[in-house]
């Protein structure tokens, strides 16, 4: 009797383990399908392709060696886009810079915080394009709004987009209009968890408006920080989409050209998917070695604190 | 967001508060100001937008014409029905692999499921856009080049990459509720639909807002890989209405308006949603 239910109950056991496992390779089995189709393949296929001559439309290719890797590394205009795109990475200092002062500011006692929150958020979910377009009227020389307001108030109107290296800051600063909201709201919800009471006691101690936020706020949101330059950093060092859509062709000598816009180009215009490769894994081992060095700093700070 | 009551007391002094406030006033102008030139720079007629000041208000608000002249050139209603698409199939995707994924990593006792969480973990740190190129040659050999599919499939892998998020959402489900219901009698799949699929609605809410937010705003994916004029996006039909009108203000202006306008509205009404939810995605 005894025995036949512990049969019984081992059965059942049994029973619900294959029901769990088969259960579970069935919810499991499409997402990592996809996982490993469209994120681990394309980054192992990018390996195999740098090292190829393919030309994206053949189906097969023949193996070059290091040449894709020699041929970016003495390309004048890849060195060129790479100093383009310090532009961008400087302007994502500043964006961070400002989104958490406005953070700060926005968790203090301050009248309409609520409409501040919204109206400055608002550009982070414009269509980006047409932010992109936005402002190539307000950068036109002739038609821009803002010169016709500057010359109505007696100064000279501006070259937003100069013939020099200048051009590529007013192109990233598109990134900062549309994004500096985004900073903001993640800024200002981490800023709101901390407790209250941590500021009522700084203030009973007598601490100031700036001790307080140098000695509480910031030490209870540095994991936010450190995500938002994770994510600052590859967006910057990947950014194109301002100069793509602004200089279709990067702009005269690629003054506007950024690495993922000079990639791309390689690839689709030259077809030469080979030698684009090599550029992706180049900007991926860039991007991996960036986020980790400022881990460590990052760490390092916390440890000696 | 009870932010009114959440303030902090501290004093700062009155030349730090004008500060402030100065900032904030510059940015909203910063915000607005560019939205209102195109705003009512996109009613003007030719000769109105070369004759008069590019900040004065249009003669007649009800000149429609730049927006119709758009809605027959630029082909929008394909564009708006394709962007729908990939935003519809997107969201069901997601949730649905989304909260399969949490559920068989969370609840099933699974013997590998660390790893496998691991798995998920991992791509979020590869710099998706560097490794267009090999997308690029594995669409075109799966034959997907400038076909709907190359969109829909590509958004949904995307979607993996945010799969996290129901991991977190699903670990403040209790676990009695389950366990209850097995008790019952219930198969794994009936906890799975009944129980934890309900208290993911405020995932799914997050979820939602993040894919409209990217999808209604990504450039490459449509204009790498569907560069065919039917399966234009709202992104790249703007795009190439620009090539061809991009100096005619008036005109462009109104296809800008146009792009923003549904999102403004989403925004206008569910501005707290969209905030939350993009609070989530980033810091979750």
């Amino acid at each position: 009797m005894n025995k036949a239910l512990q049969l019984k109950k081992r059965g059942s056991m049994k029973r619900e383990n294959t029901e769990r496992v088969v259960l579970g390779t069935l919810f499991l089995f499409v997402p990592l399908a996809f996982l490993i189709v469209f994120s681990y393949y394309p980054a192992v296929r990018l390996f195999q392709l740098s090292f190829s001559d393919w030309d994206g439309l053949s189906n097969n290719f023949h193996y070059v060696g290091f040449d894709n890797y020699k041929s970016v590394a003495r390309d004048e205009t890849v060195m060129h886009a790479f100093r383009n795109t310090l532009a961008y990475v400087a302007m994502m200092f500043v964006q961070l810079a400002i989104a958490l002062y406005v953070a700060v500011v926005l968790d203090s006692k301050i009248r309409a915080k609520n409409f501040f929150r919204s109206v400055i958020a608002l550009p982070f979910i414009l269509n980006g394009a047409a932010v992109v377009y936005l402002f190539t009227l307000l950068y036109d020389y002739q038609a821009s709004p803002i010169n016709f307001l500057l010359q109505k108030i007696g100064l000279d109107p501006i070259h937003f987009l100069p013939n020099s290296y200048a051009l590529n800051l007013s192109l990233a600063f598109m990134g900062l209009w549309k994004g500096l909201g985004l900073g903001v709201i993640i800024f200002l919800g981490s800023l709101q968890s901390i407790p209250r009471d941590l500021y009522e006691a700084a203030e009973i101690d007598g601490a100031s408006y700036f001790q307080a936020i140098r000695y509480i706020s910031i030490p209870n949101i540095t994991r936010i920080i450190e995500l938002q330059l994770f994510l600052g950093i590859t967006g910057s060092l990947q950014a194109y989409g301002e100069s793509l859509i602004t200089f279709p062709t990067g702009g005269p000598g690629g003054i506007a050209d950024t690495l993922m816009t000079r990639t791309l180009s390689i690839a689709f215009k030259y077809s030469q998917f080979g030698r684009a490769a090599a550029m992706g894994v180049m900007l991926m081992i860039l991007i991996l070695l960036v986020v980790g060095v400022q881990r460590m700093l990052l760490r390092r700070n916390e440890a000696s604190e | 967001m009870k932010s009114a009551n959440k303030s902090f007391g501290l004093r700062e002094n009155a030349a730090v508060k004008v500060l402030n406030y100065t900032v904030l006033i510059l940015l909203t102008i910063m915000v607005l100001f560019p939205l209102y030139f195109a705003f009512v720079i996109s009613f003007k007629t030719n000769q109105e937008y070369l004759n008069t000041s590019p900040i004065s208000l249009p003669h007649n608000f009800l000149n429609f014409d730049n927006y119709l002249f758009l809605f027959k050139n630029a082909n929008l209603p394909r564009a708006f029905g394709n962007t729908m698409l990939f935003v519809v199939t997107s969201v069901v995707g997601s949730v649905l692999m989304g909260s399969m994924v949490a559920f068989a990593l969370a609840r099933l006792n699974l013997k590998y499921s660390k790893y496998i969480m691991l798995l998920f973990i991992i791509p979020m740190f590869i710099p998706g856009l560097t490794t267009q190129v090999s997308v690029f040659n594995i669409i075109s050999s799966m034959h997907l080049y400038n076909t709907i599919y190359a969109g829909i499939v590509l958004y949904l892998a995307a979607d993996i990459v945010q799969i996290y998020l129901f991991t977190q959402f699903i670990e403040k489900v209790p676990r009695e509720l389950d366990e209850s219901a097995r008790m019952e009698g219930a198969s794994y799949f009936r906890v799975y639909w009944n129980i934890i699929v309900p208290q993911l609605v405020p995932a799914f809410a997050t979820v939602a807002i993040l894919r409209v937010v990217g999808i209604y705003n990504d450039l490459l994916t449509p204009y790498l890989y569907m560069p065919k004029s039917s399966l234009k996006t709202v992104t790249t039909a703007l795009m190439s209405f620009a090539t061809d009108r991009g100096t005619q203000w008036n005109m462009m202006t109104a296809g800008i308006v146009t792009i923003m306008i549904p999102t403004i509205l989403l925004y206008l009404f569910l501005q707290r949603f969209i905030i939350a939810g993009l609070t989530d995605g980033a810091v979750k």
